[in-house]
């Protein structure tokens, strides 16, 4: 744990990527993982087992993923309500047949990852349909990212863009997610928005029990950062919030929806977000 | 009891269950994140508690007739809905005021045919996304080989274009004039390396200017002169 321009930062992960481990279904794989966890079909022995181990830390990651799939589907419905045809996701996991596409039927959607399975699945899942396609790509790499031929053929330039930055943010730096957030405000049209979930930390009172939260969660593969409400739009700076509550009143949901035992005794909590420029 | 009796006995439950509808509502709201597809939106509890309202119904009406009871879970399943779901609405249909011991009886036929066809329907789903699930990994690991034989054959030509450079510096060592040297260089180059064409200059100082000495072009002019900033 070290500090790092005033945020408090879990140690580097030593995760690099690699092909043959990606293919290997005797081995977990984080979209694979997190489909589990959110209730899919594509996944195998060694990622169940992974993501049960992962829960038995961090018991509330499976409401975590779960809410965090439902405020995609419902903001994709209703950013296609309000008009928008071409959706960019990025850090999109393990393609699924209700992900934005489903939702906003007549839209252009691209999809991307840095994880080949995934990216072979989308492949294989949205081959067929001319409207939807999934790309490999690295959202740190925006620049390269967005000059790809799929992007160029899906996502009209002049033309307001709805961009999904879902479980993105927790994995990148504050570097890293005010320089993409910059980038993609420069390179959208105006009137175009993004869509994400901010998953936050309160006042950090008690600091050994935050750095044990960290410390959990990359023990269980996931080293993530939380930053809290203010950091984060901070991050997303220049683009203006359009919408922001809690995202249990964004999705209907009872208000006690998200228990105590929920925030990991460190005031986590959920906000819906949607930016503007 | 008469099966007139009976009608009149579950109408008059039927229409005392004024709660049963917003207890629908309630218990799919509070497990909607653990559905898929348009079911993990709340928007679909009114739809929900609506169809199962309206097939508790039609069996109570008819028990023999299970068909609307397959229909609407089938139905639930393909929209996404899991077990858990299912579960917590079969469980607010248990928790109904019952006296009569026959209406009893229906509805717990009626929970146990909504959630065998539910999870006879999801084992199917799970089937099929699975194999599309392995049909990704076999297309992936397809691409993966390919790109090996496609560096493997790159490595090839390469260690052959190697031996034929290293065969051609050995021929160009034992010549003595320059003019067979050039075109030993040119045409040996050309060959080795599968290349378009190839041409040697010499740089004058005097004129700054390069010219052409040797050439694989067959209407190669040895006047044809380029100055350096084209190089």
């Amino acid at each position: 744990m070290f500090e790092q321009n005033g945020y408090i930062m879990p140690k580097p992960s030593p995760t690099t990527p690699n092909t043959s481990v990606f293919l290997d279904t005797s081995l977990p794989n984080t979209a694979r993982i997190f489909d589990y966890l959110a209730g899919g079909n594509a996944n195998f022995q060694a990622d169940r087992q992974a993501a049960e181990a992962m829960l038995k830390l961090l018991p509330s990651l499976r409401k975590w993923v779960r809410l965090r799939r439902a405020f995609i589907q419902e903001a994709a419905y209703r950013l296609y309500e309000e008009g928008f045809r071409q959706f960019l996701d990025l850090g999109s996991g393990m393609p699924a047949d209700d992900q934005i596409h489903a939702f906003a039927p007549e839209a252009r959607v691209l999809y991307s990852d840095i994880n080949p399975v995934a990216v072979s699945y989308g492949n294989s899942l949205f081959g067929d349909l001319d409207h939807v396609d999934y790309i490999r790509g690295n959202a740190t790499e925006i620049e390269e990212l967005v000059s790809s031929s799929a992007v160029k053929k899906l996502i009209y330039p002049n033309e307001k863009v709805a961009i999904g930055l879902n479980g993105l943010v927790l994995f990148l730096t504050p570097e890293e997610n005010k320089n993409l957030a910059q980038y993609l405000y420069n390179w959208a049209s105006d009137n175009s928005k993004l869509f994400l979930v901010f998953q936050t930390h309160g006042a950090i009172q008690n600091m050994a029990a935050y750095e044990t939260f960290l410390e959990i969660a990359s023990s269980a593969f996931l080293p993530i950062r939380l930053y809290t409400l203010e950091e984060n739009l901070d991050m997303m700076h220049p683009w203006k919030p359009s919408l922001l509550e809690p995202i249990t009143t964004f999705l209907g949901l009872p208000e006690d929806f998200i228990k105590k035992e929920d925030r990991e005794g460190i005031e986590m909590a959920f906000y819906a977000v949607i930016l503007e420029k | 009891m008469s099966d007139k009796l009976k009608q009149q006995e579950i109408t008059i439950w039927l229409n005392s269950q004024d709660d049963l509808s917003s207890n629908l509502k309630s218990a799919f709201i509070d497990h909607a994140i653990d559905n898929r597809g348009v079911l993990t939106s709340t928007r679909k509890a009114d739809d929900v508690a609506s169809a199962l309202c309206s097939a508790l119904e039609k069996f109570l009406d008819d028990p023999t007739d299970l068909i609307v009871v397959s229909a609407v879970a089938m139905q639930f399943a393909e929209q996404g809905m899991s077990m858990i779901t299912g579960q917590a609405l079969m469980m607010v249909l248990g928790q109904t005021a019952v006296s009569d011991s026959g209406i009893m009886g229906l509805i717990n036929q009626f929970q146990l045919a909504f959630l065998q066809n539910l999870a006879s329907a999801r084992e199917l789903n799970h089937h099929r996304v699975q194999e599309r699930s392995q049909m990704a990994l076999q297309r992936a690991l397809h691409t993966q080989l390919e790109q090996q034989i496609l560096l493997h054959d790159n490595e090839k030509q390469r260690n052959e274009h190697l031996n034929q450079i290293l065969q051609l510096n050995t021929r160009l060592n034992q010549l003595n004039n320059e003019e067979s040297l050039l075109e030993e260089a040119v045409y040996g180059i050309y060959r080795s390396l599968s290349l378009t064409e190839v041409s040697i200059y010499g740089y004058s100082e005097t004129t700054s200017q390069w010219t052409k000495k040797e050439s694989t072009l067959s209407n190669f002019d040895d006047s044809q002169k380029i100055t350096p900033s084209l190089l």
